[in-house]
């Protein structure tokens, strides 16, 4: 990555102003939520099983109001341009989760059959300890698993 | 649970939804050509080859539309202006573009034009007790920053690689799209990391989940070794080439990837540990 590229994203990382950029940043403010908590206090929302169940604790979660959100995020002000430097091997070619009740798993026109219930099934499976997989265009599935 | 993906639904009739998708599916660049592909021409061992790399992108591909569809939403509930939403619409037609277009050329292959998939293995839940906001910030630096940013070097390196004219076509039109979304994610992820109440914490406990996430890139890089044994094995197979490379090949793109563009970005965007991180990476690998 060039240093015009490299000093670019340190500007927007510290909300120097960019001429003209349209991506002026998120508000430093969280939006809040009408009669709400800001949206970070809500934490992680509700895990839920891979067999669409609860788990075990999350009741821990704070109850989440139905309201909708103030979209009102506030841009710092910004003006002018700095067109995105290509690097040189650049080709030229150029939910919190919902408030809403969970609805049960998605419909899939293709679904096979549903696997049986293993003895255990009415046991819900802990949540995986690492929600969050980072994917890649890596060219073995079995690698794909941290 | 488990299901087969396919490409369109099913129907006796002529489906709208179906039309849309042929539509949106068609690359922004240039053409596939796909009824000039003789695939008679090629070598089963050469096609087997091809099958299996385009199974799993159409694997991974998917992957990356469940998440990447999730991310729009949730940028939609921190109150990002509009135009997140609207680069977001383009990244996640790319993505449908990708899945699409790694399932057609493994059917054209001989292989399946459908793909398995796990629920399971999507993980679309935010961590417990992390913030929205967090989520967002370390999900767009690890899937975008690092994820998109290596997938776009791998895609050149498979460019350059690729000796079949309709492999040409296809890594191409995903090329196009991987290298914008490298640029967005970086440009998001720079303004995920303007300060806020609270930055300080956040930022840190990203910082401190980098040696996990390199290490994670790596595995799925298929990176077995350190960078001077990696560098010296062959990029690619001999034959034909349908767009892929071998394992050292995408560890190599991993090395350069790393070294040239993720690390030296991620210090610019205000997190300094990523060197000692790659480090500490690079002296396990020996």
């Amino acid at each position: 990555m060039n240093p015009r590229r490299l000093d670019r994203l340190k500007r927007l990382a510290t909300g120097v102003a960019l001429a003209g950029a349209t991506t002026a940043g998120l508000s430093c403010e969280e939006p809040k939520l009408i009669n709400g908590p800001s949206i970070s206090s809500l934490a992680a929302p509700d895990v839920e099983t891979a067999n669409g169940a609860p788990a075990d604790d999350a009741g821990t979660t704070q109850p989440r109001p139905n309201h909708p959100l103030i979209n009102a995020p506030r841009r710092p002000a910004d003006a002018g341009t700095d067109a995105p430097a290509a690097d040189a091997d650049t080709p030229a070619a150029g939910q919190a989760e919902d408030t809403a009740p969970n609805p049960g798993p998605p419909i899939r026109l293709n679904a096979p059959p549903r696997r049986a219930p293993t003895a255990d099934a009415g046991t819900p499976p802990a949540p995986a300890p690492r929600p969050q997989a980072p994917l890649i265009n890596a060219p073995n599935p079995k690698l794909k698993q941290p | 649970v488990t299901f087969r993906l396919a490409r369109v639904s099913d129907a006796e009739d002529e489906l709208l939804l179906t039309v849309e998708h042929e539509r949106l599916v068609a690359p922004r660049k240039g053409e596939v050509r796909w009824a000039s592909f003789d695939a008679s021409a090629y070598s089963d061992a050469d096609k087997a080859v091809g099958i299996e790399a385009w199974q799993a992108r159409a694997l991974t591909e998917m992957h990356s539309l469940a998440l990447f569809t999730q991310l729009a939403t949730q940028v939609q509930l921190l109150g990002a202006p509009l135009d997140w939403s609207g680069a977001f619409a383009r990244i996640n037609e790319d993505e449908v573009r990708h899945v699409d277009l790694s399932l057609r050329m493994s059917q054209v292959l001989g292989g399946p034009a459908t793909v398995e998939l796990d629920e399971a293995a999507f993980h679309l839940h935010p961590r417990r007790g992390q913030s929205l906001r967090a989520h967002v910030r370390q999900t767009i630096v690890g899937a975008f920053c690092i994820g998109e940013t290596l997938s776009g070097r791998m895609f050149r390196r498979a460019l350059q690689a690729a000796t079949v004219p309709l492999a040409r076509d296809v890594v191409s039109a995903v090329l196009v799209d991987e290298t914008f979304h490298g640029e967005f994610g970086w440009e998001v992820g720079a303004l995920l990391m303007r300060p806020h109440d609270g930055f300080e914490e956040e930022r840190a406990a990203l910082a401190a989940q980098l040696p996990e996430l390199f290490a994670h890139f790596a595995r799925a890089s298929c990176v077995t070794g350190g960078r001077e044994w990696t560098f010296a094995q062959p990029e690619v197979a001999p034959g034909e080439n349908f767009g892929t490379l071998t394992d050292e090949g995408y560890a190599r793109a991993f090395f350069e990837g790393m070294d040239a563009d993720v690390v030296p970005a991620l210090e610019a965007i205000g997190l300094p540990e990523a060197r000692a991180a790659w480090d500490g990476l690079l002296a396990k690998l020996g």
